[in-house]
């Protein structure tokens, strides 16, 4: 007797039913994953990762990699991820090593300091890449792994010159660069021998950059500057001077943070909105198109009342606002496929460990979007 | 135990229908009657229904596994850890209890350790710190001093004599012009001592400055620098544990947090030193008032260059911004001439 097979493997069918004629099949990526679930992994992660100074936190990883990702779909399948703790272990004793002995060769030779940063700035691209990579093969989608393939000068270009050129350019270029950058990391990944493949416009981002970062910084900036005067034209009527001049020290105090707290916010916005259009324009092979629809004051008010509620509870709620975060990213992600998935292959890599290996296996510097 | 579903061949998105009989930690697949694998070691089932093998198959199960079914493939070390992770509200509430318990056993700890983290760090270790970290702010911070000879030997032997009289270790006393810290005094981790010409000016009789450079002195035989990175470095741990680095935003809010404390810390610090300070002078037979003299006079060259608030109003502000390393003048003040 044949085994039965069921339809679908998700708890909620969010998803349009695959059209077994045309292969279309189109939906948002869902998340299945609930804060309860995911409350059990993340406080067991913390307890063991202190108990064991810090060993079991690689461990812990591939636990909230794992859940995270066996719960994140697209369309009936849901991703893998492969490292393993002692993988990780590897890579962070490595760079944990490594870090020290930098600080103590630039504590007793401060004068090699300089050329130990000129050799740090060279080798960030290196292992960034060795971390994407890494990050990439991990991640598996119906049996396939992704891939990067990021070059060593690509890479030296975007997270070393490039962010040096958006701010001497005063902002002016980087549309243009978070642009190359966005479609760079793109382009990058693979599924299995496939290239995805990703053609922003400028314009786009130009609009986004008006909008993420130039009207943002410009509205937060105006009323830091009304408030101040306003507070001190306020504060000069008041007869007490002492009360007008402790209240004036005290926001005095904060301008600089909410500077600081302006740009980040203007950032985050910024991001948002260039992630939205990086999905819009990437495709895979002839077989799916991905879109993004993430409302970035939405996206940015789930982050502040996520910080919010971690402050509030010591912490006890962050894997709440991990779930929450993610899983408004996933609603936000859409996927139309039109090709047969059937078809990707992967290609057959050497996964054994020496020494080299055990730097490509660096994991933590990879770059998000 | 025997299952359907679907299973992917190894490098392969194909998807093809399938039976899977596991047996301890193995598995192999059949479809349509034939065997595909056989006795394949399965590596990790995740969500419940992949089931992962080492010869590069994926097995997905029509229907996830039960609890119990997981756990069968588990060794007692992960079973373990699965009964923890399943959540209930009385476990959520036991372990979260264990957890908060154990960040502030953390902290006590880390506090009631540093003092002894601190002694077993040897002191050349900390003189050459301190010595190269003067080194390398020399290229580009200090330039020579312009003041005469004589003042310098004069307030360097006064200085070597507060040494003396409290049993302190040898430290070096250096004057330099500088743009870059002003009206300042800086004590290096093991020393030396580094004040700054505008310093010596501003506070123009050597009594002051020598109370200033007692405050340093004090700064450096309590190892303070040493520590506030211990302190630092152990609660910035502690979040970054608890936190983790999944969002930029929760990240940035921690370093504000770990920032208020490290300021917070050294306001303590400074504090210590001051009171120090008082008894150094006092051995050395100087006169202690002269330190709070230069804290006065120092607040008041302070309060001149800022120019939101009225110059008297700045000296009597007790009120300390929370991003500030120091007490505020009039604090300083209160305390050290109170009894």
């Amino acid at each position: 007797m044949s085994p039965r097979i069921e339809p679908t493997f998700s708890k909620n069918n969010r998803i349009q039913p695959e059209d077994s004629n045309t292969r279309t099949q189109s939906g948002a990526v869902t998340f299945e994953g609930t804060a309860g679930e995911y409350f059990g992994i993340w406080i067991v992660n913390i307890i063991l990762s202190i108990i064991t100074i810090g060993i079991y936190s690689a461990w812990a990883k591939v636990k909230r990699e794992t859940y995270f990702k066996s719960n994140t779909y697209i369309g009936r399948y849901d991703f893998g991820y492969h490292a393993t703790g002692f993988q990780i272990f590897k890579g962070r004793l490595i760079a944990f090593l490594v870090l020290i002995l930098i600080n103590i060769f630039t504590t007793f030779f401060p004068l090699i300091g300089p050329v130990i940063f000129l050799a740090i700035i060279f080798l960030v691209p290196l292992i960034i890449n060795n971390s994407m990579r890494f990050t990439a093969r991990m991640t598996s989608y119906r049996n396939v792994r992704f891939n990067w393939s990021g070059t060593y000068w690509q890479s030296f270009w975007f997270f070393m010159i490039a962010p040096i050129i958006s701010i001497v350019s005063l902002g002016i270029l980087m549309p243009l660069i978070s642009k190359s950058y966005y479609a760079y990391f793109a382009r990058s990944h693979s599924y299995g021998t496939s290239q995805f493949s990703c053609e922003p416009s400028a314009k786009d981002y130009y609009i986004a950059f008006g909008v993420g970062v130039i009207l943002p910084v410009l509205i937060i900036l105006t009323t830091i500057i009304a408030t101040v005067v306003a507070l001190n034209l306020e504060l000069s009527n008041i007869s007490n001077l002492n009360i007008a001049d402790a209240i004036s020290n005290d926001v005095a105090q904060f301008i600089p943070l909410a500077i600081i707290l302006a740009f980040a916010l203007a950032t985050s916005v910024y991001k948002t909105l260039c992630r939205n259009l990086m999905m819009k324009s990437l495709q895979l092979s002839d077989v799916a198109t991905f879109d993004s629809s993430i409302h970035p004051i939405r996206y940015l008010w789930i982050r502040i009342t996520n910080i919010i509620a971690a402050v509030f509870t010591l912490g006890l709620l962050l894997p709440w606002t991990q779930v929450r975060a993610h899983k408004y990213l996933c609603e936000c992600s859409k996927f139309t496929m039109t090709g047969d998935i059937d078809k990707f292959i992967d290609e057959a890599t050497n996964t054994k460990s020496s020494f080299g290996e055990e730097f490509a296996e660096l994991e933590g510097f990879e770059v998000t979007i | 135990m025997k299952a359907a579903g679907h299973f992917f061949r190894e490098l392969s998105s194909r998807e093809e229908e399938g039976e899977i009989s596991i047996n301890q930690h193995t598995a192999s697949i059949s479809s349509a009657g034939d065997t595909v694998c056989r006795d394949a070691k399965i590596l990790s089932v995740q969500g419940k229904k992949n089931i992962y093998l080492d010869n590069g198959f994926l097995f997905v199960l029509s229907k996830p596994l039960s609890h119990e079914n997981e756990v069968a493939y588990q060794n007692t070390y992960q079973k373990s850890i699965s009964w923890l992770e399943i959540f209930s509200l009385k476990k959520a509430i036991i372990l979260s209890v264990i957890l908060l318990f154990g960040l502030f056993f953390l902290r006590f700890l880390l506090s009631a350790s540093v003092g002894t983290l601190v002694a077993m760090f040897p002191y050349k270790w900390e003189e050459q710190i301190g010595k190269n970290a003067y080194t390398s702010l020399s290229t580009f911070a200090f330039d020579e001093s312009n003041l005469p000879n004589e003042r310098i030997e004069k307030i360097r032997t006064q200085a070597n004599t507060i040494i003396a009289a409290n049993g302190l270790r040898r430290t070096e006393i250096y004057f330099h012009e500088s743009d870059l810290f002003g009206a300042n005094a800086l004590a290096f981790p093991g020393g030396p001592v580094v004040v700054t010409d505008d310093l010596v000016k501003l506070l123009e009789s050597d009594e002051l400055t020598l109370a200033v450079i007692a405050h340093e002195l004090a700064h450096i035989e309590k190892r303070h620098s040493l520590n506030q990175i211990i302190e630092v470095v152990g609660v910035a741990t502690i979040a970054s544990v608890l936190l983790g680095s999944t969002d930029s935003l929760i990240e940035e809010a921690s370093l504000v947090a770990v920032n208020l404390f490290a300021s917070a810390n050294s306001r303590n610090f400074e504090k210590e030193a001051d009171l120090v300070a008082l008894n150094y002078l006092e051995k050395a037979k100087l006169e202690p008032e002269t330190f709070a003299n230069a804290i006065r006079k120092l607040t008041q060259y302070t309060c001149e260059m800022r120019t939101s608030d009225s110059i008297d109003d700045c000296i009597d502000d007790t009120e300390t911004g929370w991003f500030s390393t120091h007490p505020s003048g009039a604090a300083r003040m209160q305390y050290l001439t109170s009894d």
